[in-house]
């Protein structure tokens, strides 16, 4: 057995070339197996697993059950990798998400007190639509922010450049917009 | 909200309910010290909508645990089968079996090593995995469990229905969930700026009162939204 797994995991990636090592260094299966079964692969470490328990059984009935299982495990590697690819759709609808939420919340924020103040009466805008830019700035980072988390966990920074580089960016652009002075329609016929 | 899951766990469905409670009205008062007046007269009905949700999430957190036991229990039972069969064909004992196997999950682990506790204190094999076997989560590892016992000697034929089923409604309640998820995260922050543009709220202390609402209202559709992983 030591012989035919050294043989098949020497061809095999960083973790079965490791236990090829160690099954060649003489170490129990138990042992030596453990870089497969601690790997992140459910599938590979299933099927160590299985392999691990041959000794206290039979080997020759191991291999029998391990056959079909290795058929269950390939079917659900082939579902694994084609939600894989569903997920990275679901991501990037994700960043354009973030992206359109950027851009919105700039163009709310930059043009929302020259709006809000149209109330024909000639009072001045309010003052302040600074720290509203920053403070829709803050919020839109706290959306993104989870929005990353949920979709991609540690890799969330992307998502929070995304939407912080549209906000800029639409921000700058419609700041013009912003400094037109309203005129004052209060009497006019 | 399923029973089963509070039964499984041994909690008091009254424990859990009044833990809930006293979640729901502590984090509500915290999210009113947080937001203050920023949200005016609809302070009280926001209030409301989170101490609701939070009740929600807090009662339900048995059932999840309960899905997320149950998927990894199915997933186990395959390897269970595969080796519990070898070994019984080798040994012949469905005692010895029991005893040699020793299964990673660990739910299906300590019912295993239980179930071998009551054979050496003179209980018969069966007896033993029926009364041990209760607390399993998945029927598929139960049944697994229950085959050595009865000691049927068939083949190992691998069948994952189980897990298959617990994956497509995973996947059905990923596709529900996430796009609420991102329905949340998109129009929070545009809805409370466009709050802060026409209610004038234009000081710093509003505005950032206002950021603590988006956060507790984005937090809980989070934890509202959260799904198990795929069993594959």
């Amino acid at each position: 057995m030591a012989q035919s797994l050294a043989k098949v995991l020497r061809r095999v990636e960083p973790p079965g070339k490791e236990s090829a090592r160690l099954v060649l260094l003489g170490y129990p299966l138990a042992v030596a197996l453990r870089p497969l079964i601690e790997s992140e692969c459910d599938e590979v470490s299933m099927l160590a697993s299985l392999i691990v328990s041959a000794p206290r059984s039979s080997s020759a009935m191991i291999g029998r059950s391990g056959g079909v299982l290795a058929g269950i495990l390939e079917r659900w590697v082939k579902v694994k990798e084609s939600g894989k690819l569903q997920q990275k759709a679901l991501r990037f609808r994700s960043l354009v998400t973030c992206g359109v939420l950027g851009a919105v919340t700039a163009m709310v924020a930059t043009l929302g007190p020259m709006i809000g103040s149209l109330d024909f009466t000639g009072t001045t805008p309010p003052t302040g639509s600074s720290t509203l830019l920053y403070s829709a700035a803050g919020l839109t980072v706290i959306s993104s922010c989870m929005l990353g988390l949920f979709m991609s966990g540690r890799s969330f920074c992307l998502y929070v450049a995304v939407a912080m580089g549209v906000f800029a960016l639409v921000s700058t652009l419609a700041s013009p917009l912003a400094n037109i002075s309203t005129v004052s329609l209060w009497g006019v016929k | 909200m399923r029973f089963a899951s509070f039964e499984a766990f041994g909690i008091s469905i009254w424990k859990i309910v009044a833990i809930s409670l006293i979640s729901s009205v502590v984090l509500s008062i915290g999210v009113s010290l947080a937001i203050g007046d920023a949200l005016g007269q609809a302070k009280a009905a926001a209030l409301l909508v989170i101490a609701i949700l939070v009740f929600y999430i807090a009662l339900s957190s048995p059932r999840r645990l309960f899905d997320q036991q149950r998927v990894a229990q199915s997933r186990e039972s395959l390897l269970f089968s595969a080796s519990a069969q070898a070994c019984l064909t080798v040994t012949g004992s469905r005692s010895k079996t029991l005893m040699l196997i020793r299964p990673k999950e660990n739910a299906l682990g300590s019912a295993v090593k239980e179930a071998g506790r009551r054979i050496l204190l003179g209980t018969g094999v069966g007896p033993a995995v029926a009364a041990c076997s209760r607390g399993i989560a998945s029927y598929s590892a139960a049944a697994a469990l229950q085959s050595v016992a009865t000691a049927n000697g068939r083949e190992f034929v691998g069948e994952d229905e189980e897990s298959r089923g617990l994956a497509a409604a995973t996947e059905l309640s990923m596709e529900t969930k996430l796009p609420l998820f991102m329905t949340v995260c998109f129009f929070t922050p545009i809805m409370i700026v466009l709050y802060a543009v026409f209610s004038h709220v234009y000081q710093p202390v509003g505005l950032i009162e206002l950021g603590a609402f988006e956060f507790a209202t984005i937090d809980i559709g989070y934890y509202l939204c959260a799904v198990e992983k795929t069993p594959w």
